[in-house]
């Protein structure tokens, strides 16, 4: 009796339906020397008829009843080995014609599908709806997958079993509702085309991310990565885990010769953990915990940096290996910007001065905000809007992308007779809307321009978040929006700076005239 | 960045909205419970296979009539939608969504009860049952074919044939018949012990057809299913005891999707079919029966006539 060579592949967990799985059966027992063939899911029934038929030889140990067993006889082993890969092939075949078109299969669907095609991907971008994100965020991490969540609406539950799994695995979540980072030069979400270096930025905050980097780049210097969060990563509940690994990898990369952190506030207990990790670092450590006491970061050896600016000239400075020069957080105008602060001061000799912050980067407006309360002390009417907020989003684009919310907002404004002075943020970048200026400048022109035929003055000023890298360009939207008559400043910080120092200046000229000032009630909203 | 992905800045679209139209209620009240979790196990012609919350649910066309863990919905195409093998599926708000893909709602869809309940035999249920298995005659070969045959019974004195199969000439025999001569004697012992009402070996003789046979819901699966659902709707009291010990085994001795069905049969729930095609039998105008019978046979590649012969085989106990 001629001994029969036998051959078998396992698909596992494989849910091919019944009629696939029999005309593909069916085709196997035609094939050229075959005497045996079986296509059947693993069951241990199924097992047992492989064995009665003397096909279970070729069949490996650890097969279960979702998976699906090709098992073939033949007079030869050439024979049984290419019945085998016919299986295959036309397996293969009506999985691919699944696909249902030439276009769609090029364009991976799954997790799965993406890794099939870019096997060494050790990073998923997760943007689904917000319900549906943390089970892919969960998929990736439990293939070994770092994850840039930009979903929002995930539960803070969700967040902390997805952050406890990473942290188990030494794999980094950023986010969820993480709009900013980048990771080894490649920009995620809402990110500036910044210079590489040595620069490592953690972040709980994307236009703050975004304006450190930018910062660093117009001062020659470069970024290793720039890892986001999410905002709520510093809250108690999830304990800032991400941040804290975050800063454990930035220690460790070799990239990474200065190390900064941003973040708003966070809790007292959180960012001690987080300060803790960075006690005595060999490598500088600055950081930038927004309105926070200075105390604690530097009793761990940190630089404190008041604000975005100064975060970047200190970690720039300290990258280079140059002395500290002075701060550099907005309480230093600038020669240019004071004479420039005098000038616009003048044009409010009529009208209020209240500050109406009109901003499209959550953090952005968070620093303004902060700044502006403390140059102008309460008793006013200065008000700063998030406009990125969940208040002005709802069915409409965010305002880094649509300037249009914003083009209305400057126009109330300079219909409000008790605005003198209205600050904007500029945010450029990868994802941010291609032209700002396209639709800013003319809002602008106009609103000086209203303002003027009501007999007041209005001083619009702005910062641009950005570089000449960026698509959008840094000097070509700064040259828009100046040419429409906005002051501009070299960052957000002294922007809001100079706001206050008109208003203060307008205030104090009309305080000698004795003219009531009409942004002096209220109090910085 | 709240609110970011309702533009189109990453990319992201709408995803396509589908509404559900049937669902039985045992489902709808898991799916509308608390957020499950799970992915595409299998993308078929008119039906998705998706685990969730650790359970199998299928998400099936309308076309292929309700089912106990199925979704149903109007004109499904899951593979022109670009649902695929190994995406994310999750319920929430009263809507699955698979793979960021695809949102189902089920807040329109129809409670069904599928829960089989007891239809008392008509007067006459033999010459009914004789009908059923006229019409089985003229029904196409495939699967547990042999067990509709209206010959003599295959186990005329209660000694059912053993499983002479492997002995059989091994080079001229195909794995698909020996799996299914294997089920034919296992139905055989099946239908002796039901005979005898020795619910004990029922049970044991079931046993051995669990996960026996080709396809994704194995032929021995198919039978046992249609077997509990004939026996429920004949007020057998002993169905509900066998179909919850096959559904025990049935987690580690069968697929998924088989095991699925069992897990229904042990709660009583069966498909819409088997509803009709019970219904016809028992209850409905005889005339009607053959037409059912034919219906009911014409599903997948052969778990309609395996389902049958499961019917057939409780049917059977009622002739002399």
């Amino acid at each position: 009796m001629t001994t029969l060579a036998v051959r078998a592949a396992v698909y596992h967990n494989s849910y091919r339906d019944s009629v696939e799985l029999m005309g593909i059966a069916a085709e196997l027992e035609r094939q050229p020397g075959v005497v045996r063939a079986g296509l059947v899911m693993g069951t241990p029934a199924n097992r047992t008829v492989l064995a009665a038929a003397g096909l279970a030889e070729a069949v490996p140990d650890g097969v279960g009843p979702n998976d699906l067993i090709v098992a073939v006889a033949a007079e030869a082993a050439e024979a049984a080995e290419a019945a085998v890969g016919r299986a295959g092939t036309l397996l293969t075949s009506t999985r691919a014609g699944d696909t249902g078109g030439t276009a769609e299969a090029e364009q991976p669907h799954t997790i799965s599908e993406a890794i099939a095609a870019l096997a060494d991907a050790n990073l998923v971008v997760v943007s689904t709806p917000g319900t549906y994100a943390t089970a892919e965020a969960l998929r990736a991490l439990k293939r070994g997958l770092n994850v840039f969540l930009f979903s929002d609406n995930v539960s803070v539950e969700d967040e902390i079993e997805l952050k406890t799994l990473a942290t188990r695995r030494q794999l980094l979540v950023m986010g969820p509702d993480c709009g900013t980072a980048i990771v080894g030069g490649v920009p995620l979400g809402f990110a500036n085309a910044v210079r590489r270096g040595s620069i490592g930025l953690v972040g709980a905050s994307g236009t703050g991310l975004q304006e450190v980097s930018s910062l660093i780049h117009r001062l020659g210097g470069g970024v290793s990565h720039a890892l986001g969060t999410g905002g709520r990563d510093l809250d108690q509940r999830v304990g800032g885990a991400t941040m804290r690994s975050a800063v454990r990898l930035l220690l460790a990369d070799e990239a990474t010769r200065v190390l900064v952190i941003i973040s708003k506030p966070p809790s007292p207990t959180v960012a001690a953990a987080v300060l803790d990790l960075v006690r005595g670092s060999a490598k500088p450590v600055v950081v930038n915990f927004l309105g926070a006491d200075p105390g604690p970061v530097r009793d761990v050896g940190a630089h404190p940096a008041a604000t975005f600016e100064e975060a970047a000239a200190i970690a720039t400075a300290l990258a280079r290996g140059e002395a500290l020069a002075g701060p550099a957080d907005g309480s230093v105008l600038g020669s240019d910007l004071e004479a420039a602060a005098a000038v616009a001061a003048r044009g409010l000799s009529t009208g209020g001065t209240a500050v109406r912050g009109l901003f499209s980067g959550g953090s952005l407006a968070s620093e303004a905000r902060l700044l502006l309360r403390r140059a102008l002390g309460p008793g006013r009417h200065d008000v700063v809007l998030d406009l990125g907020d969940d208040e002005y989003t709802v069915g409409r684009p965010h305002p880094m992308i649509d300037p249009r919310l914003r083009v209305d907002k400057i126009a109330s404004a300079a219909a409000d007779p008790d605005v003198g002075v209205v600050l904007l943020d500029v945010v450029l970048g990868y994802a941010s809307s291609l032209d700002p200026a396209a639709a800013l400048a003319p809002a602008i022109r106009e609103a000086r321009e209203v303002a003027r035929h009501a007999g007041r003055g209005l001083a619009v000023v702005a910062s641009v978040c950005g570089t000449d890298d960026d698509p959008q360009g840094f000097a070509r939207t700064s040259q828009a929006l100046a040419d429409a008559g906005a002051l501009l400043a070299p960052s957000n910080a002294r922007a809001a700076l100079l706001a206050a120092r008109i208003a203060a200046l307008a205030d104090r000229t009309r305080a000698a005239s004795g003219s009531s000032a009409a942004g002096a009630e209220g109090g910085t909203r | 960045m709240a609110a970011m992905f309702a533009t189109d800045v990453t990319g992201t679209v709408s995803p396509p909205v589908a509404s559900a139209s049937v669902l039985s209620r045992s489902l709808h009240a898991r799916l509308g419970g608390t957020p499950l979790r799970g992915e595409v196990l299998g993308v078929h012609r008119r039906a998705a296979s998706v685990r969730l919350g650790g359970q199998l649910v299928a998400v099936a066309d309308a076309s292929l009539g309700a089912m106990p863990h199925a979704v149903s919905v109007p004109a499904f195409d899951p593979q022109a939608l670009g649902v695929r093998e190994g995406q994310a599926v999750a319920t929430s708000d009263g809507s699955i969504l698979i793979g960021g893909r695809v949102v189902v709602r089920l807040g329109d869809a129809v409670a069904w009860t599928a829960t089989l309940s007891p239809r008392p035999p008509a007067a006459g249920l033999r010459p009914r049952v004789r009908l059923v298995l006229e019409a089985a005659q003229g029904l196409g070969g495939g699967g547990l074919r042999p067990l509709l045959s209206d010959g003599p019974r295959p186990w005329p004195h209660g000694s059912p044939p053993a499983d002479t199969a492997p002995e059989r000439g091994a080079a001229s025999v195909r794995t698909t018949d020996l799996a299914l001569g294997m089920a034919v004697a296992a139905a055989g012992r099946l239908g002796a012990a039901l005979a005898a009402s020795d619910v004990d070996g029922a049970t044991r003789a079931g046993m051995s057809l669990i996960g026996l046979g080709p396809g994704l819901t194995p032929s021995g699966d198919d039978l046992l299913v249609g077997l509990t659902a004939a026996l429920t709707a004949m007020g057998d009291p002993g169905a509900r005891r066998l179909a919850g010990a096959w559904a025990t085994e049935a987690v580690t001795r069968t697929t998924e999707v088989a095991a699925a069905f069992h897990r229904c049969a042990a709660t009583g729930e069966y498909s819409e079919r088997l509803h009709l095609l019970l219904d016809a039998i028992l209850v409905g105008p005889p005339e009607e029966i053959a037409g059912a019978v034919a219906v009911a046979a014409d599903w997948g590649a052969t778990s309609g006539i395996d389902t049958l012969a499961g019917v057939v085989l409780a049917l059977r106990r009622s002739l002399p």
